[in-house]
């Protein structure tokens, strides 16, 4: 504290002497920008002194300076500073270039923001510019092959829900929830896919202990923080920007016409003869087949695609933003409204004049963020926001509907007939997908799903150099409000059945008469979030010594109804950390945070979670030689613990999950019940009575602990030949514990549900290289970046039981390994199939295998193919590897780029809708490349040969063995996709300026351009197998015009 | 002095955020308190009548299957098994009582010998893992039943017979489907607690019978009406009589099990290791026992000498003492039956839904699924209403079909429902022949279910009867031991010669060997337990599954036709056998392997042959 007091003294006096004058000089000039814009509210300095004026509304400024030798600094957010010795000059009129890496200098980190060059923090960040590259509804898929260390798999491209999901560096818990903490302007969200692309700046990822231990307890599976625009000082810039888009399905599965279909079906029925005996009875006739062919009789003998009758090629979508940004000294605002509107692909949508049952997904996005200067040292920064999403479209599962257009064979029924459905059997005997997929459309109604998100914060900041220099104070309160309302229209679909009269007219019987519409409401889903922060920040430089410190409180509190028992979810963090530089030579850092949950017993509550970290930049080092290949250099390393207390997905609405710590409960209907737990004593008829039952509830665990993750990092950052080329390499390691599980060596003879403890362990480790190329030819300049991130998980310990075969362990394998049995092929001969050697197939009933049938390898040896056989195979559902590779340039007005993108070691498991034909209980579709399944036929003349025989039935008559989860099925997903294409033109300044608009830029882009994989054509290897029935809505290909006008 | 006004101004702004918060030390939320935990359940009677409802919900069961939801066990997580609790654990389809018509019924995995470690659970044994939690609840209520403070000492008694009982009653299940079984005889807590073997059949049998016995000397002689449904001395006595009786059976009672496990000594998990008569003298005492409690307690056979064999006109109802005795809950020969089924139910819901065929198969049959359908080498066995076997044309057939019908045992038309005949209120002629949607390839046996239906279930929600232990099955199993020890003496044939009286059949002729009284006591006991869940183990416990035609080798069905159009429905009709399924049996299923994953833990040895 002496200290302290003696150098603010010291400071002081230092202060007061440099007060004098000598011989003044005064200074004037324009500030123009790119475009030749004045510039306002650039911060013009005279070096080494308080000396600062701000340029005014028309780029104008004025000061008075020291002497010839005063060197004036002009600095301005985005761009680069530039300084000028005064000399003789009495007018400077600069022109500032923007910061070809304007968000290098200063980046976020948590709580706070750091000089890039200082930072030993392993983390990554895009712009908007690169956001609003890629024409698409949400955030997610905008991040996608941009970022190293980002893992994006999209499932789907139904409008509304086709957010990409979000890791970083991979997976690193196997029970806990394995996401990334989101936020927003530092205030965790639970959705950020919802916000306006136009509204944000940047978007970072935090990716090592270094720059995630201040989460503590949440920082574990990384961060994800989205930084959204602010006013900047001079006059107001307005930007509108229109987007039209045209969304198509990048690929549909092909399905066997008619013709096809009922021979195959002949042919799968022959098959099965041979497995359960019976006599070949054909289900389609030689004159069925011949009508099928010729196509005479559409009604009864049917040949319908059912992709153009449900399906649309293109549809629409269409974005508007409208921002304005601008301020005085005083004020600083930015103001956004947005509105997107995206259609889906769905075509005969209408239920009923004015119900479209159309999936549309309309957004309207509002902002303002308003900075104060209430006074020179205190600030207030005042954020509203809103999003407003209404979801219409049918009231079925999109993927059911999907489902049942794949899977409906195309001589069910002749669909649409003069504007009626048609079918050709009653309603209802086939279901859903039986005959006719328009009345699982139609007879499911209509829904719309509204949801608002509300956010306010109030931020107060406030410099306390009167105490020491350096030393400032804020806090925050911020709310979020969510509502959402689901409405249902349900009208019993009218249908017609066709039958042929006596005198062979057609008649159409109506199913049903028509009825009105009935209502139906969901309970609404309400949840609202209070996030407040206090906190003492501390930057100051001793000479060479930069030393900046961090002290912070911070609280949130989630309300939400669908918690379980109703207990809001808080979070009580105080966080602190310290960076030292000297010179921009060594670097450390050490951040730790104290934090507490009510997911853990009283006591057991508050974790701290420290991280320590040192950097070295050679190239600021006096003994290095100034070069111009290397031109910066810094090696960087991390270690610290973070933890996550979200053990499992659910871990707050499942009541079995939340306050695992609490004694056991009896319940009524608790852990083993929804419904009645009940028993009945006494004489039916006379006092027979219900007597309520009560069960022991879940066991409990009162040493539950949150996941413990220690994570090291080591990384290099170098700039070559002046920041023509950049690189990043990090290396990170990763060992997480205390992952909850439920042991499961307990042998059910304890008769109860163990509880769930502590006792996972994984680890995850991998590598991130990142690499840029700028340069310019004249004046074209291009770019080449690069990225590559690759994470690799293992289960090193989940109490598993000893398994019969070592291979069969899921410990020791990645999380999600695929397991299954390795196909050799197809039986060609019945020889082979006849060798007494062959194993024997426990899938088939009495091991009856024959030609077509496929071939797997006995890994034990014991004669039999069983789940035994079973190795890992491929890899997970979860890539190991992703990358990116974006070019791009500019000349003149025009600029273009690209992005390839794509993942590698990683495996899909096909549904059954992909790999089989005819397994429902009334046959369904077959998938045109279905049609190069083993015949002998085929055998014979040495066609290719893909797939195993035809079956038909869902289990019987030997299908299973077919079909087991195998190499057959388990296919490699790798993929390269061209994600992202644009090509824009900047109009001539001169030409605009007449018409009051500053600048006008026209651009046209696209997404999901095309893709380069070993899947099946018409499966993109990004989509899930979502299991039985159920088939994901295809990802779409988005071709965008769009335009950008600034006032 | 504006300046230091305006910081502390701005100061208190910032604290106000920080410090009108709740209390610091406070924010993080109290959990919710636990209202109900195990000293509450047993700090007062009235709160420890409700674990004992758990206890019977977990401990008893339907002989025919219930699902979940059905059974008040809907949510079950995944750690318990597939507990479908579904048609599929059915035990009629895998025996030669019926064929499961389903095609995706699981009774098929059976008759291909397709069960294994990896499916048992779903494909018969779905109890297994409530089992073990019936017997922690008995285990948590024998630890805790003295403490009660309210409870009288009679209280304290019946609970700790219950939980004895019921306690007994799973071990038994699992018994007779595995073997040895590991004994738990207290809570366990923690995983190491939960390593226990498996026990030789001898101490197992011990140990059922110890805890019968236990309950005997604890539980009331019967329970008060209202109270129907409770354990009584009578339930323990009749577990006690049927575990001595599977005990003495040739599949234990045998020095060399069925397949070895390789050593005398594991063999023991299997068997007795010793063949012993006496075994059966224990099992003929055992059901005495039952006997003499029943005579003094008011439980006898249903016998109303009008309704021996009951009147009934073309396409009415047939109701008898034998259909009574099925179907009327709680009725006199009741001993202990599962209580579990709660409301009645509508033809709509399980169980009827099982029993009832699909609609498509009988029109207005009101069925969801499909039940199995009674076999022919099942209907072979009724014999003729003189006592004489009947005679069935198997190479040509005959035209005589109903005459042949008429013949049979009154149990014949109150357990199958056949070509004509009524299903229930709603169907009042039941048509099974070819050119019908009953034609063999749906009801391949040429017959559907009748036992369980309850006539009046088109219109009237009915509660399902789940009877566990009847005094008809004790006479039976009486007569069994008592020829099995010192062959058919006048006991023996006087409590086969009750059964059948109460359903007009006459008396066994006398002078039968033992071997004949065998055959005939067997057949007997196939008959009135009909799809009562008693064949398959009874297949078992007696070793002739490999027989023709019971679990292995041809399964015969009716293929039926009428030969007239006679309104309201064909008067004569012509049968002739067919083969509708071979079935394959394996030695190994002679006992259920355990499940697969159950046996990775460690602490289970498997079956032979698994």
């Amino acid at each position: 504290m002496k200290h302290l007091i003696l150098h603010v003294c010291t400071v002081a006096i230092f202060l007061f002497f440099s007060g004098n004058t000598l011989a003044q000089q005064k200074i004037s000039g324009e500030i123009t920008g790119e475009g030749n814009i004045a510039l306002s509210g650039v911060t013009v300095t005279e070096k080494g002194t308080k000396n600062t004026v701000i340029s005014n509304e028309a780029g104008q400024y004025q000061l008075t300076v020291a002497n010839a030798k005063s060197v004036l600094l002009f600095s301005y957010s985005g761009y680069l500073a530039k300084q000028y010795t005064v000399g003789n000059q009495t007018s400077i009129a600069v022109v500032l270039d923007v910061s070809q890496k304007q968000l290098d200098d200063v980046i976020v980190v948590g709580y706070g923001k750091q000089k890039k060059v200082t930072n030993v923090g392993a983390q990554a960040s895009i712009s908007t510019k690169e956001l609003t590259q890629s024409p698409v509804a949400n955030i997610s898929n905008s991040l996608v092959g941009r970022m190293p260390g980002l893992f994006a798999t999209q499932g789907s491209g139904e409008p509304g829900n086709d957010q990409s999901r979000i890791l970083i560096r991979g997976v690193g818990t196997f029970s806990g929830n394995q996401g990334p903490l989101i936020l927003v302007d530092g205030i965790q969200v639970d959705n950020y896919n919802n916000i306006d692309p136009n509204e944000i700046e940047n978007v970072t990822i935090l990716k090592d202990a270094s720059s995630t231990a201040v989460y503590g307890i949440r920082g574990a599976n990384g961060v994800l923080i989205i930084t959204t625009k602010r006013g900047r000082t001079g006059k107001p810039v307005i930007s509108y920007t229109f987007n039209n888009a045209f969304n198509s399905f990048t690929g549909i599965r092909e399905q066997m016409n008619s013709f096809d279909f009922a021979n195959s079906f002949n042919q799968a029925l022959k098959n099965d003869t041979y497995v359960n005996g019976g006599v070949y009875t054909p289900r389609y006739s030689p004159t069925d087949l011949a009508k099928y062919k010729s196509g005479e009789d559409p009604i009864f003998f049917p040949n319908v695609n059912w992709f153009d009758v449900l399906t649309k090629k293109t549809s629409l979508q269409q974005q508007h933003n409208l921002n304005i940004r601008g301020g005085t000294d005083k004020v600083k605002y930015f103001i956004s409204a947005g509105a997107f509107n995206q259609e889906g692909l769905f075509k005969n949508t209408e239920i009923a004049s004015g119900f479209d049952a159309q999936v549309r997904y309309k957004r309207y996005n509002f902002r303002s963020n308003f900075n104060f200067d209430v006074t020179k040292r205190f600030k207030v920064a005042l954020d509203l926001s809103s999003q407003f999403e209404n979801r219409n479209g049918n009231n079925a599962n999109t993927s059911s509907i999907i489902n049942s257009l794949i899977g409906t064979a195309p001589l069910g029924s002749p669909g649409i007939v003069d504007g009626r459905i048609v079918t050709l059997t009653p309603s209802g005997t086939l279901g859903d997908n039986g005959a006719n997929p328009l009345t699982g459309l139609y007879s499911r109604g209509y829904k719309t799903d509204f949801r608002n998100l509300l956010n306010g914060s109030v931020r107060l900041d406030h410099e306390l150099d009167f105490i020491t220099k350096g030393l400032s104070v804020h806090s925050i309160v911020a709310y979020q409000n969510f509502y959402r309302q689901i409405n249902v229209y349900n009208k019993p679909l009218v249908s017609y059945q066709a039958t042929r009269l006596p005198n062979n007219e057609i008649f159409y019987i109506k199913q049903l008469d028509e009825q009105p519409f009935s209502f139906s409401q969901q309970n609404p889903d309400r949840s609202r979030r209070t996030t407040a922060e206090f906190a003492f920040d501390y930057r100051r430089s001793f000479g060479g010594h930069n030393v900046t410190g961090l002290l912070l409180y911070n609280q949130i509190k989630t309300f939400d109804p669908a918690f379980a028992f109703g207990v809001p979810n808080g979070y009580q963090s105080y966080v602190g950390r310290t960076t030292y530089d000297f010179k921009g030579r060594y670097l450390a850092e050490f951040s730790a945070a104290y934090n507490g949950t009510e997911n853990f017993a009283p006591g057991n509550r508050f974790g701290f979670f420290p991280s320590y970290s040192l950097g070295w930049v050679p190239t600021a080092e006096k003994f290095f030689p100034k070069n111009n290949v290397l031109s910066f250099l810094k090696i960087r390393g991390s270690y610290g613990e973070v933890g996550n207390d979200q053990l499992s997905g659910d871990f707050l609405t499942n009541a079995n999950s939340r306050f695992l710590y609490r004694p056991t409960a009896f319940t009524n209907n608790g852990p083993f019940a929804s419904g009645a737990g009940f028993y009945y004593w006494g004489v039916v008829g006379g006092n027979y009575a219900q007597y309520n039952a009560i069960r022991e509830g879940r066991a409990n665990n009162p040493l539950l602990t949150w996941e413990r993750a220690l994570k090291s990092n080591l990384g290099i950052e170098a700039n070559f030949w002046k920041s023509k080329i950049n690189v990043v390499v990090d290396i990170f390691k990763e060992t997480r514990d205390n992952i909850l599980a439920v042991p499961q060596t307990v042998s059910a003879i304890a008769g109860t549900s163990l509880a769930a403890q502590n006792l996972g362990k994984m680890k995850n480790q991998g590598y991130e290289i990142d690499l840029t190329y700028r340069n310019n030819i004249k004046e074209f300049n291009y770019w080449v970046k690069g990225n590559f991130s690759f994470a690799k998980n293992t289960v090193l310990f989940q109490d598993e039981v000893t398994r019969a075969f070592a291979y069969q362990q899921r410990t020791g394998q990645q999380f999600g390994q695929l397991f299954g049995l390795v196909a050799d092929g197809l039986y060609n001969t019945f020889e082979e199939v006849n060798d007494p050697k062959r194993p024997v197939s426990t899938f088939v009933g009495g091991n009856r295998i024959q030609p077509g049938d496929i071939k797997y390898i006995d890994q034990n040896g014991d004669g039999r193919i069983d789940f035994n056989d079973e190795v890992p195979i491929g890899n997970s559902t979860v890539p190991q590897k992703v990358y990116g590779v974006s070019l791009g340039g500019s000349w003149k007005g025009f600029d273009f780029s690209a992005l390839f993108q794509g993942t590698g070691n990683v495996s899909l498991s096909y549904s059954r809708r992909a790999n089989q034909a005819f397994f429902d209980v009334d046959p369904a579709a077959a998938a045109q490349y279905l049609s190069e399944s083993w015949t002998q036929e085929r055998f014979d003349a040495g066609l290719p040969i893909k797939f195993p025989r035809f079956a038909v039935g869902n289990g019987a008559n030997g299908f299973t063995h077919n079909y087991v989860n195998s190499t057959y099925w388990i296919r490699d997903a790798s993929y390269v996709r061209l994600k992202n294409i644009e090509l824009g033109y900047t109009f001539n300044q001169a030409f605009l300026r007449k018409l009051k608009i500053s600048s006008t830029r026209l651009y046209v882009n696209a997404n999901n351009i095309y893709t380069w994989s070993n899947v099946l054509p018409g499966i993109d290897p990004e989509t899930p197998n979502l299991g039985a029935n159920l088939e994901p809505y295809p990802l779409v290909r988005t071709v965008n015009v769009g335009i950008n006008i600034n006032f | 002095m504006k300046k230091k006004l305006q910081i502390i101004l701005s100061i208190c702004l910032c604290s106000i955020v920080f410090f009108s918060c709740k209390k610091v030390a406070d924010f993080l939320d109290k959990p919710p308190g636990i209202d109900v935990d195990e000293n509450l359940i047993f700090s007062a009677q009235v709160q420890t009548e409700r674990y004992m409802a758990t206890l019977y919900q977990y401990g008893t069961f339907a002989p025919y299957p219930l699902r979940p939801a059905d059974a008040g066990f809907s949510g079950l997580p995944a750690s318990f098994g597939a507990f479908n609790g579904n048609m599929n654990s059915a035990t009629i389809g895998i025996t030669d009582e019926g064929e499961q018509s389903e095609s995706f019924s699981i009774a098929q995995d059976w008759n291909n010998a397709a069960v294994t470690p990896l499916n048992i659970v779903s494909r018969e044994d779905e109890r297994y893992f409530l089992r073990w939690l019936a017997i922690r609840v008995a285990n948590i209520i024998l630890e805790r039943a003295d403490g009660i403070p309210d409870a009288n000492n009679d209280y304290k008694k019946m609970i700790k017979g219950e939980a004895l009982f019921i306690r007994a009653l799973s071990n038994f299940e699992t018994f007779k489907r595995y073997g040895g079984f590991p004994i738990v005889n207290k809570r366990i807590i923690t995983i190491e607690d939960s390593k226990i073997a498996r026990s030789s059949v001898a101490d197992c049998v011990a140990a059922i019978v110890k805890d019968c016995d236990d309950a005997i000397a604890l539980l009331p002689v019967v329970q008060t009406s209202n109270f129907t449904g409770r354990a009584h001395i009578g339930a323990a006595l009749a577990l006690k009589a049927r575990t001595l009786l599977y005990a003495a059976s040739p599949l234990f009672n045998t020095a060399t099990p069925y397949l070895s496990l390789g050593n005398a000594e594991d063999d023991k998990l299997l068997c007795f290791g010793n063949a012993d008569n006496n075994r059966w003298k224990l099992a003929a005492d055992a059901a005495k026992a039952v006997l003499d409690w029943s005579a003094a307690n008011g439980f006898a056979l249903i016998d109303v000498p009008a309704n021996r064999i009951p009147v009934f006109g073309l396409g009415g109802i047939v109701n008898g003492n034998y259909r009574t005795s099925w179907q009327q809950p709680d009725n006199q020969e009741m001993i202990f039956s599962c209580k579990l089924y709660g409301a009645p139910k509508s033809n709509g819901s399980f169980p009827w839904q099982f029993f009832l065929p699909r609609s498509n198969y009988v029109p207005n049959g009101l069925g969801f699924w499909t039940p199995p359908s009674p076999t022919f080498n099942f209907v072979r066995k009724y014999e003729r209403r003189d006592g004489t076997t009947q005679t069935w044309d198997l190479v040509n057939g005959g035209n005589d079909l109903l005459a042949k019908y008429d013949q049979l045992d009154a149990r014949f038309s109150q357990t199958i429902c056949y070509t004509g005949a009524r299903l229930h209120a709603n169907v009042t002629r039941t048509p099974i022949y070819q050119g019908t949607t009953s034609d063999k390839t749906a009801a391949k046996g040429g017959f559907w279910m009748l036992k369980w239906i309850p006539d009046a279930i088109p219109t009237l929600p009915q509660i399902a009867n789940a009877p566990i232990f009847r005094v008809n099955e004790v006479l039976l199993s009486y007569a069994e031991a008592l020829n099995e020890f010192s062959g058919p003496t006048p006991e023996a044939y006087a409590a086969v010669n009750a059964v059948r009286t109460r359903s007009g059949m006459p008396n066994l002729p006398p002078g039968l060997s033992k071997d004949q009284f065998r055959t005939r006591v067997r057949n007997e006991r196939d008959i009135e337990m009909a799809f009562e869940n008693y064949r398959l183990w009874d297949i078992r416990r007696w070793m002739i599954a490999e027989q023709d035609g019971v679990m292995q080798g041809n399964m015969l069905g009716l293929e039926i036709t009428r030969l007239n159009n006679t309104l309201p429905f064909p008067t004569a009709f012509s049968y002739k056998s067919f083969v509708f399924e071979t079935r394959t049996f394996q030695k190994r299923m002679y006992l259920h392997p355990f499940d697969n994953n159950e046996v990775l833990k460690g602490n289970l040895k498997q079956n032979p042959g698994w």
